[in-house]
């Protein structure tokens, strides 16, 4: 489907407005489409059910920013931000009010992964790698705070222990509850990134949002190239 | 719960439920920051009172106490454990335990904690199982929330239990080709992929049928919208918020002169 | 309604934007040889040329990527505003283009109904109410007024009862009446239904054919597009066939079925369509002069015009001197008269088997029936699959089965009954990934409750309903290879398998393409041969046959054929019970989770038919056929009711 055709065919008021609108807001613009308002329930459903599949697994991480991301790569920054913004909420809602207060941080991550998604940088594994660090650090520029003075430093997971460790080994609760999300964000943020792009990277070219970035796309040729030799 | 075993709104005929959503909110986050700022042990345990009384008025106390204990159960843990044994405050040893000391101050300092994340958790829970999640977003569409939002807002309520159910099939499916949850951590990032790609293909599958579906419904329309439902708001309401309104910014000022 | 519209096609040609959108759609039709290129360069539609009048009942059939949904797509104006392409000639609906308005516009004039029930909803209503009244909101309906518009539209469809409860909660069924109901209440003239029962159940689809025909009876313009041509034929006053993207037929339903029928004379495999079974009978009795007038599109029309009378002493002629039996014919029956079919068990026919299963462990001892298909195992060894007074209870408290005894080691086994009624989780418990709450399940001798279903796995490939709960890998050919690659074959055997899958699956020459850029129907077939390739001793199949065109059932019919003969045991879980008849030794009737009826298919045909039914299990056209016509209560398929017509 061509979804900049959608948009014109179905709202000529929008091509209008954008025509005098500034850069930043037809971008904006640009992104909420109909179709990205029904993709972004999708992005905060697939954060929280992340976790179903996380428990089935038994993986040691959250994956708790998938969506966030996926809506990143496969919209842009500011549907990502609003992805973000109802993940939290909407897991508040449904399972644990614990998660409202860290709703900035998924806010964050989707404004800044979709920025970089938007500028290449879900090509290649190592760019990935720099979202998912960029990530993380927000997490923990962002998050600790929210730990410390709301939770009082704890996060009911098993990730107390890590600041149970470092309060053990004489640092104070700050350092403490920066020092084990240094240790478990990174981890957990790349693995996040890494997984979103190789799921990103499966959706068949037919269903991919014209608004999508390019995910792994250097893998892709190699791949269109070996299938090229065989037929 | 219900049988998805996700935390929703429980009907029923209370004068909690009868509040406007709008009420409700700025009563409920006025209750937490106030919370937040109350320096003694009187303040806290009147609001975490005052808390799980509305919660029992609105008929779902019971339900909204059991959630709120699950929820806040490892948060004890964590708190208890890292603040009695780590943070000296007060110098006041309460018991020896080989090399670890259990200080007085410091799990004073988590029970505190703790008491304010309770009301915060019993307040939300109360919102949520008393408040219809339309009645919410038709008031703030009232107060001015962009209506596009709102129906993200609804429809991510809806489509959560409807993408577990279906990953549960995509779980069944994929195990049912052959594929081992047990296996060792790498397989099992790689089995997180099998399983995750069709939940998004899925929805995306979806989402295409649905965007002409809304489409076709007048989603993009740009002609005034109606709404079926009318959330009323009497004066006596009003006034309740604002006495909220009043309440946490009077506690703010007096903590920041104190 | 706003419009009383007339709609014209004048030399309609709608290509797809090249590349990603060559295929007509994404969930009733496919390509069916996507991926080459010669096909993908073809338009969807082909200088259409049509012209309907308000308040006719449209049927629109054909095979799958014959354009069906891009004639659809025209009306509603999804094709050119939602799907790119090329788009010649003209299409208009009240004289008014239907390009020049939008796809919100064309709402108010056209309710288009999607196949699948819950994807079209809003998914943001929390009551049956406020799904319906999303568009009037939409639209600025002034509110006073969408309470009751929105109940009437309830109250149409029949489902008013229904406005306060959430929609998660309804069947597909009173789903797509709620969709019915949710497009009405912008008041067009016109409703487009696109394939709207594929994923339904027997009762459901009766009920959406029923509310179909009666808004067209309330004046409405219906398009409804199905394979159902049993329910189709007799409720539309005009249909049109699509092949390859040209308008094929466009005529009363009647006139066209009866054309194509003699058409397909010369080439009876030709199954582009399904002709209800109604109209071959009905020409062979005319053939041999026992039915007078216009060919049956009813097995009521059938027996109006069949002259029985005749067409008994003809048979008790035939019976009498004794000349009934002709070894070719496809049954085994030997006489025209109702057979008790204890006393066919054992017999062999060439390609309806008889009881090679039955409930204690197959006798198997004719090694010269050639049809009856090997066990994979001696008589001594357990049964493949061995259920023993299984009971199962969701932990919300509902019981699902109740004490099920089952023994299945060769041959098909079809298991038949309502949706609710145990099917699917009877179709779990085969391969461990439920295990009964009481009694046991034994797969080669292995409890289930002590394997886990990685291992099971390797005995019974399970494969579900919907292909897109399990279809990830980005081509046809590495999906099939992900099932074998799990079980840790090695590579050669890998390939082996994945070329025997690809093979019996007819879908050789779309090993390479995009699973998602097939249609529907492909991509069932992708899933089942997906299980294939896993070379388990038990597949189970769940609604193989769902959203398949006639020649995609004729794919299923011949891979469910085959694993047979391979001595492979294939349980299908079903609701076309046609298709059960024809392929499966014996038939499994679940009703409220216990078996009520268990033996081949003849047998349960022939017991008690009206406790079979109100299990949901509809009695395929040709025995009912043969009853009315007094063949006999036993007869399976039309071919096999033709042979007992036959000799003569």
């Amino acid at each position: 489907m061509n979804f900049n055709d959608f948009e014109h065919g179905v709202d000529p008021y929008m091509s209008e407005t954008t025509a005098e609108g500034g850069s930043v807001l037809d971008g904006i613009r640009g992104e909420f489409t109909t179709q990205t308002w029904v993709l972004i329930p999708i992005g905060v459903a697939i954060s929280v059910v992340a976790a179903f599949f996380v428990n089935a697994l038994r993986l040691p991480i959250y994956l708790d920013a998938l969506g966030t991301l996926l809506i990143a790569v496969l919209v842009g920054p500011w549907a990502a931000a609003l992805t973000g913004l109802f993940v939290n909420l909407v897991e508040g809602v449904l399972v644990n009010p614990t998660f409202i207060p860290y709703t900035p941080l998924q806010v964050a991550f989707g404004l800044a992964a979709g920025y970089m998604a938007n500028r290449g940088w879900f090509r290649t594994y190592g760019r990935i790698v720099g979202v998912g660090l960029v990530v993380a650090f927000l997490s923990i520029a962002l998050g600790a705070p929210i730990t410390v003075t709301v939770f009082g430093g704890v996060t009911g997971t098993g990730s107390d222990a890590v600041t149970g460790f470092f309060l053990a080994t004489g640092s104070e609760l700050w350092g403490a509850v920066i020092g084990q999300t240094i240790v478990v964000e990174p981890v957990d943020k790349v693995i996040t990134a890494v997984l979103a792009a190789l799921i990103a990277k499966r959706v068949p070219e037919r269903y991919r949002p014209s608004t999508a970035a390019p995910v792994l796309d250097k893998a892709g040729r190699l791949s269109e190239r070996f299938r090229s030799l065989r037929g | 719960m219900n049988g998805t075993g996700f935390f929703t709104y429980q009907p029923a005929d209370s004068p909690i439920h009868a509040l406007s959503p709008v009420t409700k909110l700025v009563c409920g986050a006025a209750l937490v920051l106030v919370t937040f700022a109350l320096p003694g042990w009187g303040g806290l345990l009147v609001t975490l009172g005052l808390a799980v009384l509305s919660a029992f008025v609105g008929g779902v106390g019971r339900s909204v106490v059991r959630t709120a204990a699950t929820v806040l159960a490892p948060l004890a843990v964590g708190l208890v454990v890292l603040h009695g044994l780590f943070t000296p405050a007060g110098r006041v040893p309460l018991a020896t335990l080989g090399p670890l000391t259990v200080w007085q101050g410091g799990l004073v300092l988590g029970l505190r904690t703790l008491v304010i994340l309770a009301t915060f958790v019993v307040v939300a829970l109360t919102f949520v199982a008393t408040t219809h999640p339309k009645r919410l977003t038709t008031a703030l569409i009232e107060r001015g929330v962009p209506e596009n939002v709102s129906y993200v807002f609804l429809a991510s309520l809806q489509l959560v239990p409807d993408l577990q159910a279906r990953a549960r099939r995509i779980l069944d499916a994929q195990q049912s080709r052959g594929l081992d949850v047990s296996g060792g951590l790498t397989d099992r990032f790689r089995a997180f992929v099998a399983l995750a790609s069709p939940l998004l293909i899925g929805a995306l599958v979806s989402a295409q049928t649905r965007s002409l579906a809304l489409e076709a419904r007048g989603f993009s329309g740009q002609g005034p919208r109606t709404h079926l439902y009318q959330v009323s708001e009497p004066p006596a309401e009003r006034l309740l918020q604002a006495f909220a309104v009043v309440g946490v910014l009077v506690t703010a000022g007096w903590r920041v002169l104190a | 309604m706003t419009t009383s519209a007339d709609i014209r096609f004048e030399g309609v040609t709608f290509r797809y934007k090249s590349g990603v959108d060559s295929n007509d759609s994404d969930d009733s039709d496919s390509s069916s040889s996507a991926g080459s290129e010669a096909d993908s360069a073809r338009p969807a539609l082909i200088d259409v040329d049509c012209q309907v009048e308000a308040g006719t009942f449209v049927g629109i059939t054909g095979p799958s990527d014959a354009g069906k949904s891009t004639f659809c797509r025209c009306l509603s104006g999804f094709v050119p505003h939602f799907f790119d392409g090329d788009l010649d000639g003209s299409v208009s609906i009240a004289g008014t283009d239907v390009p020049e308005s939008s796809i919100g516009e064309l709402g108010e004039t056209v309710g288009y109904v999607f196949e699948d029930p819950f994807d079209q909803l809003t998914g943001a209503a929390t009551t049956v109410l406020e799904e319906v009244a999303f568009g009037l909101e939409r639209i600025g309906t002034p509110r006073e007024d969408i309470e009751p518009r929105a109940r009437e539209c309830l109250d149409r469809v029949g489902i008013e009862a229904l406005a306060d409860r959430d929609p998660g909660t309804l069947s597909g069924g009173q789903l797509q009446r709620l969709a019915i109901a949710s497009v009405l209440a912008l008041d067009p003239g016109i409703l487009v239904l696109d394939e709207p029962t594929s994923q339904l159940d027997p009762a459901g689809t009766e009920a959406v054919f029923d509310l179909a025909e009666s808004m067209h009876e309330a004046g409405y313009t219906i398009c409804l597009v199905s394979q159902d041509l049993h329910r189709l034929a007799p409720r539309a006053d005009r249909l049109l066939v699509l092949g390859d993207g040209r308008l094929r037929y466009d005529d009363d339903p009647r006139t066209v079925l009866t054309a194509i029928e003699e058409a397909s004379e010369a080439n009876e495999s030709n199954g582009s369509v399904t002709i209800p079974g109604t109209l071959r009978i009905g020409r062979a009795l005319r053939e041999r002069g026992l039915f007078d007038g216009d060919l049956p599109l009813t097995v009521a029309e059938l027996e109006v015009g069949t002259d029985i009378e005749a067409l008994r002493s003809t048979n008790a002629r035939r019976a009498s001197s004794g000349e009934a039996t002709t070894p070719a014919a496809s049954a085994p029956s030997n006489s025209a008269a109702a057979v008790p079919p204890e006393s066919e068990s054992g017999t062999s026919g060439s390609n309806t088997p008889e009881s090679a299963v039955s409930e204690a462990n197959p006798p198997n001892s004719d090694p010269s029936d050639s049809a009856s298909p090997p066990a994979s195992a001696s008589s001594d060894d357990p049964p493949l699959i061995d259920v023993e007074n299984a009971s199962h209870t969701y932990a919300s408290g509902t019981d699902a089965l109740a004490d099920v005894s089952l023994s299945m080691d060769g041959g098909c086994v079809a298991i038949l009954g309502h949706n609710g009624a145990g099917k699917t989780t009877l179709a779990k418990q085969l391969n461990g990934l439920l295990t009964p709450t009481s009694g046991t399940v034994r797969i080669a001798g292995r409890d289930t409750s002590e394997a886990p279903v990685a291992r099971l796995a390797r005995e019974v490939g399970l494969c579900f309903q919907n292909p897109d709960d399990q279809l990830f890998r980005p081509t046809v050919e590495s999906e099939l290879r992900f099932g074998p690659e799990r079980l840790g074959y090695d590579e050669a055997r890998v390939d082996e398998l994945v070329e025997e899958a690809l093979a019996v699956s007819g879908l050789d020459a779309v090993r390479d393409t995009d699973t998602y850029d097939l249609g529907r129907a492909q991509r069932g077939r992708v899933a089942i041969a997906s299980v294939l390739a896993m070379d388990t001793p038990a597949v189970v199949l769940d609604e193989p046959t769902g959203g398949q065109d006639s020649s995609g059932v004729s794919i299923v019919g011949d891979i469910v054929d085959d694993c047979r003969s391979a001595g492979r045991l294939v349980v299908l879980v079903t609701h076309d019970v046609g298709f059960a008849a024809e392929h499966a030794d014996r038939l499994v009737v679940l009703a409220d989770g216990a078996v009520i009826a268990d033996g081949p298919p003849r047998a349960v045909f022939d017991s008690d038919r009206a406790a079979i039914e109100r299990a949901g299990v509809t009695i395929p056209v040709a025995t009912r056929a043969a009853s009315v016509l007094g063949l006999g209560e036993d007869v399976l398929s039309v071919g096999e009711l033709l042979s007992r017509l036959d000799t003569s």
